[in-house]
């Protein structure tokens, strides 16, 4: 079944990195469906047709659940000014090699998707400006905070639309 | 004047390191180092901590290999409170274990090393990656895809998530394996057992073509090895006795306690390197050279004890003789390996006493004092704890793989690079990035994890640099 997959990426543990992982877990309890941790029950949806996935750092493995999807969101924290506000991105498949083998970016993770099983999903990202991102922190800083009704409001959006972004 | 090269950021690696390739007078590479760059200390903060949360703490070392952590600290744990586990808690580790192995092996194979060897040492580096490699060979990429996320299902299946789960604990573990989740691993089995068939195949189509001189001469040298042995020798990973070989796969001495670790092993430290130099304390430093991991495991046992295996594994010493000596031949051991973990993981899965609800002893503290010690991916791990009577931590040590294997990185690497960098190099030639490549190639036989072994946090670039013989910088190279 054709499905939509969100993915929170970062670390709890380091502080706004866990943003991602923070708002994929209001997308989880939203549907109704279990947060898995990694991508090795890709075929499980959750309720609405919505699968979660939580992970620290994009890998390979997730150009299998990423290719049966029919549209993705990416959640991320990214180092920014304080001007910065969370913004949605589209994303096209990256058509080479970038970044290392452990980390990849969604673009590249879209481009092997694309490689490996001919099929990649309508996706955009979610970035969330992060300012702390220090280990063994937990909790979001004062200026993300502020920036989490936006974030919020992007995301229940993206699941509103339901493709009418493509 | 003598020239320094330095591979910086080191590629395809878990961590942070450089190489640095050290030239005479003359122009003759006199030495290699590999220099990791990153501390985290984590002995120092787990100080004053209750010994039930060192699994929690410990595991946090690494995402690749938590469960290695988790285990050895439970493992210590079950020492600490003088408890012997229940038999089903006993074989759900080793099926926790089992499953971290394969998953980091496929890891180590498919997408860490595949692009080298499959694509060649020589191929464009643009195209030497993940995506050229899933673009090259699609069908073994996503064999290997696949074949990683079986295991890491199963540590999610049984420690309710794949990274940071602590459901082992002192005295056992916290569930047992539901019925739903043995016939979700039953049903996957014969897709895991193909893709590694199809690894198998394909590397040794390699080994008979491109690849047969590396598996015999990379990285060779003698040394003595490590691991873990089961009853009449067999293979092992959890339980079992610690032995020590030789370079001919003979035994030295009586199986080692675990808690006399210090007797056997010491660790020296020199000042380019956070990375610690453990070795056998008997034959000093640095004559103490030993390797742990796959091509260990392999050299110490006597038999593995399940039938593809012990095939696999005879073919491997018909190939490259009785004892692995050179440490490309890691490679094929974790296939190998990959293959014991199958049949382990049936083998597990098939037996009902898996299914008993008994899955934990309990008791208070005992002991003061213990060692855990399992075999990690990457090789033998140990936790040394000890305890003050309310059970909070006053002592830790943590001897990780890629430390006991730091020795013979290096060795490998000053090989490699005698075997490959013309020799004496002229003044101002450039080293051809192949070259550069194959001596990185060395330091990825060992899979090393540098989070771990440095207990730090990060990702690993490579930097090369040429120094002379005065020590100053001529030429770098970083990727």
């Amino acid at each position: 079944m054709a499905l939509d997959l969100v993915i929170g990426i970062g670390n709890p543990l380091r502080g706004d990195d866990g943003v991602g992982p923070h708002l994929a877990a209001t997308v989880a309890a939203s549907v109704a469906t279990a947060v898995a941790t990694t991508v090795s029950s890709p075929g499980s949806a959750g309720h609405g047709g919505v699968q979660v996935l939580v992970v620290h750092q994009l890998t390979p493995e997730l150009a299998e659940p990423l290719s049966e999807a029919r549209r993705a969101l990416f959640l991320d924290a990214w180092l920014a000014s304080t001007a910065s506000r969370p913004c949605l991105q589209p994303l096209r498949p990256a058509p080479h090699w970038e970044g290392s083998s452990h980390r990849l970016t969604p673009a590249v993770l879209l481009g092997l998707a694309d490689l490996l099983y001919g099929a990649t999903p309508t996706a955009q990202l979610l970035l969330v400006p992060a300012f702390v991102m220090e280990p063994m922190a937990e909790g979001f800083s004062p200026p993300l905070r502020r920036g989490l009704p936006r974030a919020r409001r992007l995301l229940a959006q993206w699941l509103a639309s339901g493709g009418d972004d493509a | 004047m003598g020239r320094l090269v330095c591979i910086d950021p080191v590629t395809r690696i878990e961590g942070q390191a450089r190489i640095s390739l050290h030239l005479d007078d003359a122009g003759v590479l006199v030495d290699a180092r590999l220099h990791v760059l990153e501390v985290r200390g984590f002995e120092a903060f787990c100080v004053g901590r209750p010994f039930t949360d060192m699994g929690a703490i410990t595991s946090r070392i690494c995402g690749i290999c938590p469960v290695s952590h988790l285990l050895a600290a439970a493992r210590a744990g079950d020492q600490l409170l003088a408890v012997t586990i229940p038999a089903a808690a006993r074989q759900l580790r080793e099926l926790l274990n089992l499953a971290q192995i394969l998953q980091s092996h496929a890891l180590s194979f498919f997408h860490l090393s595949c692009p080298d060897l499959l694509l060649g040492w020589d191929s464009d580096p643009a195209r030497r990656n993940l995506f050229g490699l899933m673009a090259a060979e699609p069908d073994l990429a996503r064999a290997g895809i696949r074949l990683r996320q079986f295991g890491q299902r199963i540590i999610e299946l049984l420690a309710g998530r794949a990274i940071h789960g602590l459901w082992a604990v002192p005295g056992g573990v916290l569930t047992p394996l539901g019925l739903e989740a043995q016939a979700w691993i039953l049903d996957r089995l014969p897709e895991a057992r193909a893709a590694a068939r199809l690894a198998l195949e394909r590397y040794k189509t390699l080994l008979d073509g491109p690849l047969q001189q590396e598996q015999s001469r990379f990285g060779r040298f003698p040394s003595l090895f490590l691991a873990l042995v089961g009853p009449q020798g067999r293979w092992a990973h959890l339980d079992g006795d610690l032995r020590l070989a030789d370079a001919a796969g003979g035994w030295i001495g009586e199986p080692i306690d675990p808690l006399a670790y210090g007797e056997l092993i010491a660790e020296a430290v020199e000042p380019w390197s956070y990375l610690k130099f453990p070795y056998i304390r008997s034959l000093g430093y640095p004559e103490g050279i030993y390797r742990v991991g796959p091509l260990a495991r392999l050299n110490v046992c006597r038999g593995i004890g399940t039938p593809w295996a012990e095939a696999e594994l005879v073919e491997l010493r018909q190939r490259s003789g009785p004892v692995l000596l050179a440490s490309f031949a890691y490679h094929h051991a974790r296939l190998v390996e990959i293959v014991v973990c199958l049949e382990a993981i049936e083998r597990l899965v098939e037996d009902p006493g898996l299914r008993s609800a008994q899955v934990r002893a309990k008791a208070s503290l005992n002991r003061w004092e213990a060692v855990g010690v399992s075999e990690a991916p990457r090789g033998t791990l140990f936790h040394h704890y000890r305890v003050d009577p309310d059970g909070l931590i006053t002592h830790v040590n943590l001897i990780i793989a890629t430390g006991q294997n730091n020795l013979a990185i290096n060795r490998t690497l000053l090989q490699v690079a005698q075997a490959t960098i013309p020799s004496p190099l002229a003044a101002n030639a450039e080293i051809p990035e192949a070259i550069l490549n194959r001596v990185e190639a060395g330091l990825r036989c060992f899979d090393p994890c540098l989070s771990c072994s440095t207990h730090a946090a990060g990702q690993m670039p490579l930097l090369v640099q040429l120094i002379d013989a005065r020590g100053e910088l001529l030429a770098e190279r970083s990727r």
